[in-house]
């Protein structure tokens, strides 16, 4: 084996070994939103008309695929996400490996991609940003191939794959309708026919207006278009929350917030390396940088850095900063980073190469001066946040040592409070008692596979500023017809960046007239744990 | 003398950096500006000796800085603003000097003279006129000696230089004593670097060493002639507990509080473009230095962001007025990138087809990286200070966490104390908002004029003795105690001022026997003397 073929094979069990420390990671609030809601597919309930949630029903559906292929509990997820990302990467390989001329870009890039995922931990793994990678790579795919050929038959293969791909990031969330705007305006602006160009434009509006019919006719024929259109008024007054035409959104949402949570999602060091690695391709393809240095052939980096900047300026437009949200264009950044990285061990290797001849006294403070730059750099990288989150996980589950980051997690996280009202629910509840759950961790119904009792999964969309009356009427009713056995309150869930209100769920609960009226006639305080209070009905 | 073409950018330019530094004059004070002002104008006013009859967590140059400024401009909180503009009119003109002759070439010291203007006074209020802020003059200091030490010949010039490299040391160490790692690390590192000369540089690092001892000793006598040395060891013996303190607090994920605490105050403290130009200029001054900087100077500036970090990493707080410390570093790799970048942009838009296009997109590009400049949070400054608008505070997190208005709060306290004080009546304040006695234009009986000195649970009991022996001997008309100002990152407790106070059974009992509780405020109780 050859030194370069050891460093890919050490490159991608990297890769994998990132990937496996998913397994043991505990779920994040939305992965029991999904998982809820995939269950409930399961279980023959159907998108808007029997739940609602402010993500369209794609990433339902893929969670309801994870749990009857690999069972009902929440490993299923992680284990279809670690799969899931294993196929991302091999054809994002493929892609890289074709299309530049240096393998250690294509090598690279995929234990960049993969510890960063790794390390962006609970909340932020198995999203719907997180799914649409292999889709948009399918699409950087197309768009590529479309323009190698002067086939119309091919041409139309090949938009009629990123038709599809782009109708799954649709249904995955609105906002990824982005990378399909991207790859036809590439292949408008590069392809030599503009006759292949309309056809293959033509193809991908023709399959998306098509899809778009279906639902609307599918809505109507299982009774959900009302609820849909209440979701859809609901989330006009979400994207209009924080607004362009204010300073403090500009200050804070933007100036602020968006550099913090960029720089401490992506890390320091992959940006920085980005930024360098983004110059070296761009100088390169315009020949004026030092030849030997990586490059990306065809349209693929321009395709990489629209990409990777609408990717962004989708977050920006977005105006919520979730660091999920960023999760959408890393991947474009990461043959970028692989450029820098390569660039800077370039350097750091030339310098150290360059004290062989020096003095004792030079040689060996400069060279801890080099070694001690590269463990800063080190720690520039998500490989910090890695350990903590992930591998410390992975450690406690497997050898039962616990970190002292797995404390800090557990206090900031929810598991242990779910534990023990969990366990309370298990003594205290019937066979075909039920509960309905007033907060963001709806985590009780995915543990317990309890259906929810009302199309309310949780009460973000019930409880924002904005919220209609007919909305709240509708959940009031639910309840009213079939109370359920238990209400749990949560507290301390305050998301005042997303719902426009100060008020945690408790807050909200006593705020809400008719709902308070509601729970304090038909049920009494029963059981307290940290953050939720569990009433029974009377 | 005709005024010709060439003298006009100069002027201008130094017009403009001298506006931009004061806009800082409608600045208000922050926490620190209203310990050093009160610390300073008991220094300088009362004739005071540092240690004995003022402490604080820093040594005491800072607060002479601010009692000088109060001297020349008068008791007003545009004093401080009006010396620190034109302290920084000053190095930034040094700054460039040095820069055109040892490092960058014309244009960039420009650049980098105004990156560094504009990226100081869009941190606002509370991190201006700090000691790292003032730690500018003498590090510029320390970088002409090491340039200039090889290019003198006279034994006479090289002995001025390095009384001038102890000065600098001495002054850095008395603005904050961490700050020495700079000189030691920026000589240390000529002497690793230049081999041929490296006998000189050992020389110059021996004469930094010997001048700082010089210094430091004849500190040493002052204080001890002015029976101010055992408070000063005990003001050491202190800060070595305030510091494994903040180590204990600090080490709870290396994740959360290494990495996560250091990039936030970091992107909190140097907007995004100039983040990403001082990456992509430092890249390009290594690969490509000869272009940019005289003989590879920028090797200098990289050993000056490393013992930046060191420091920070250190001291272990990360509070952000300690970032105001790599802007030095940052500002001519920001300048180098800019350049190259606005280079790079005119030549994408003259080359080629589709120029139109090519102009849009480069107009979008910059138009993004203005935005994450400097202008924004400088303009934000100005709004909640000059138009006093609240649109671009996060009013609804800091309802959210609670946070009273300390600020506001004092103005209720000034309007409640100003018609019952009389001008010899004296006040004490047992909490940490010493800006009362910057409002009320009383200067503090006790040597601790704030709280956390007196709570932390590692304070020596000879400092609570001399504070209640000060009480009793020169008792204060008004005694003030402050509540909800828990500040476990100085003094590790969770208890505010008003709980510390009952729980100092002596001081409590001293002002229920003396004193009555005759007002309150949201965060004071007011007590006054009785009769």
């Amino acid at each position: 084996m050859t030194r370069r073929n050891t460093i890919a094979v050490l490159c991608f069990a990297t890769a994998f070994f990132a990937l496996v420390t998913l397994l043991f990671l505990p779920a994040g609030s939305d992965i029991y939103v999904f998982s809820t809601g995939g269950k409930m597919i399961l279980d023959g309930k159907i998108p808007y008309k029997d739940f609602i949630d402010s993500k369209p029903p794609g990433i339902f559906y893929l969670y309801a695929v994870m749990h009857a292929v690999f069972g009902s509990g929440l490993e299923a997820v992680r284990i279809f996400d670690l799969l899931y990302h294993v196929l991302t990467l091999g054809l994002f390989y493929i892609l890289l490996r074709r299309y530049t001329n240096d393998k250690r870009v294509a090598i690279l890039s995929i234990p960049i991609y993969a510890l960063w995922y790794a390390a962006t931990g609970i909340w932020s793994t198995a999203q719907s940003e997180s799914f649409a990678v292999l889709p948009t790579i399918i699409i950087v795919w197309s768009v590529l191939k479309s323009l190698e050929t002067t086939s119309r038959k091919k041409v139309f293969l090949y938009s009629l794959l990123a038709g599809l791909a782009a109708i799954v990031n649709i249904s995955l969330k609105f906002t990824l309708v982005y990378p399909i705007l991207i790859a036809i305006g590439v292949v408008c602006w590069y392809h030599t026919s503009k006759k292949t160009a309309l056809l293959y434009t033509s193809v991908i509006v023709a399959a998306i207006a098509a899809m778009t019919v279906y639902f609307y006719w599918w809505l109507s024929k299982t009774g959900a278009s009302e609820n849909f259109s209440l979701m859809m008024e609901w989330l006009k007054g979400y994207s209009s929350l924080n607004p362009f035409n204010d300073l403090r959104t500009f200050t804070i949402t933007f100036f602020e917030d968006f550099p913090k949570k960029l720089f401490a999602y992506y890390s320091p060091l992959f940006i920085v390396s980005g930024i360098i690695g983004l110059y070296i391709a761009y100088s390169r393809k315009h020949k004026v940088n030092v030849a030997g240095e990586p490059s990306i052939k065809s349209t693929l980096h321009i395709q990489l850095i629209l990409q990777l900047a609408i990717g962004l300026l989708t977050i920006l437009f977005e105006r919520k900063n979730i660091p999920y949200h960023f999760s959408r264009s890393f991947w474009a950044f990461t043959p970028f980073i692989a450029i820098g990285i390569i660039a800077i061990r370039d350097i750091l290797k030339r310098s150290w190469k360059q004290l062989k001849d020096a003095d004792i006294f030079s040689r060996v403070a400069k060279r801890s001066l080099i070694s001690t730059t590269v463990i800063l750099l080190l720690c520039g990288t998500p490989l910090l946040k890695l350990y903590s989150e992930a591998f410390s996980y992975m450690l406690l589950q497997t050898s039962g040592y616990k970190s002292e980051s797995i404390e800090f997690y557990d206090q900031i996280g929810n598991e242990s409070q779910l534990d023990e009202v969990q366990a309370y629910l298990k003594t205290a509840m019937h066979p075909n008692d039920n509960f309905f759950v007033w907060g963001t961790i709806i985590g009780l119904h995915s543990r317990m596979n309890i259906t929810p009792p009302t199309i309310m999964l949780t009460n973000i969309q019930i409880r924002s500023s904005w919220t209609s009356e007919a909305l709240k009427q509708k959940i009031l009713q639910q309840l009213n017809a079939s109370p359920p056995r238990y209400i749990i309150i949560e507290s301390d869930d305050f998301l005042p960046n997303l719902i426009g209100t100060i008020h945690d769920s408790y807050g909200s609960y006593l705020v809400w007239e008719d709902f308070r009226n509601f729970v304090d006639e038909k049920y009494v305080r029963d059981y307290e744990a940290a953050s939720f209070i569990v009433f029974k009905r009377l | 003398m005709r005024l010709t073409q060439k003298h006009v950018f100069p002027i201008l330019f130094w017009c403009a950096i001298a506006a931009a530094l004061s806009l800082m004059l409608v600045f208000p004070f922050g926490y620190d500006q209203y310990v050093f002002m009160v610390g300073g104008e008991k220094l300088v006013q009362q004739g005071a000796i540092p240690f004995r009859d003022v402490m604080d967590t820093k040594p005491m140059l800072i607060m002479y800085i601010y009692g000088w400024a109060s001297d020349i401009w008068g008791h007003a909180m545009y004093s401080i603003r009006i010396s620190d503009a034109l302290y920084h009119v000053i190095s930034l003109y040094l700054f460039f000097h040095l820069l055109r002759k040892y490092f960058l070439n014309e244009r960039l010291a420009y650049l980098t003279v105004g990156i560094y203007a504009l990226l100081y006074v869009s941190t606002g209020p509370a991190s201006t006129a700090q000691a790292e802020s003032f730690a500018l003059l003498p590090t510029l200091g320390i970088l002409f000696t090491i340039c200039k030490i090889e290019e003198t010949r006279s034994s006479r010039d090289i002995i001025l230089l390095f009384l001038l490299t102890g000065i600098c040391a001495f002054t850095l160490f008395t603005l904050k004593i961490t700050l020495i790692i700079i000189p030691f690390a920026l000589c240390t590192w000529m002497i690793v670097d230049k081999a041929d000369k490296r006998k000189l540089h050992v020389l110059h690092f021996a004469g930094m060493v010997v001048g700082l001892i010089t210094f430091i000793t004849c500190l040493v006598v002052w204080l001890y002639a002015n029976q101010a040395l055992s408070f000063a060891k005990e003001y050491f013996t202190w800060l070595s507990e305030y510091k494994s303190h903040s180590d204990t607090l600090n080490s709870i994920t290396i994740y959360k509080d290494y990495y996560l605490e250091f990039v936030n105050k970091l992107t909190e403290t140097t907007p995004l473009s100039i983040l990403l130009f001082a990456a992509f200029g430092t890249f390009i001054s290594i690969t490509r230095g000869p272009s940019c900087w005289r003989n590879k100077r920028y090797t200098v500036f990289l050993i000056g962001f490393l013992a930046s970090i060191a420091l920070l990493l250190f001291e272990n707080k990360y509070i952000l007025y300690q970032y105001g410390l790599f802007w030095w570093v940052f500002s001519p790799f920001a300048a180098v990138g800019i350049y190259i970048f606005v280079g790079w942009i005119s030549r994408f838009i003259s080359r080629g087809k589709k120029k139109a296009l090519r102009a849009i997109s480069s107009i979008a590009i910059l138009s993004i990286l203005l935005f994450f400049s400097p202008f924004l949070p400088i303009f934000k400054h100005l709004d909640r200070n000059v138009n006093h608008s609240k649109a671009a505070n996060n009013d609804v997190i800091d309802f959210f966490l609670l946070k009273v208005n300390a600020e506001q709060d004092l103005d209720t306290l000034e309007s409640k104390l100003q018609p019952l004080l009389r001008p010899e009546d004296k006040i004490f304040l047992f909490g940490h908002h010493v800006g009362i006695y910057y409002k009320m234009n009383k200067l503090p009986t006790t040597m601790m004029f704030t709280s956390a000195f007196l709570t932390a649970s590692w304070t020596p009991d000879s400092w609570k003795q001399a504070v209640i022996q000060e009480l009793n001997t020169n008792m204060p008309s008004y005694i003030l105690v402050e509540m909800n100002d828990a500040i476990p990152i100085t003094n590790n407790s969770t208890l505010d001022s008003r709980e510390h106070f009952e729980n100092w059974k002596e001081i409590a009992i001293f002002t229920r026997s003396n004193y009555d509780a005759i007002d309150s405020t949201a965060k004071f109780i007011i007590y006054k003397r009785t009769p």
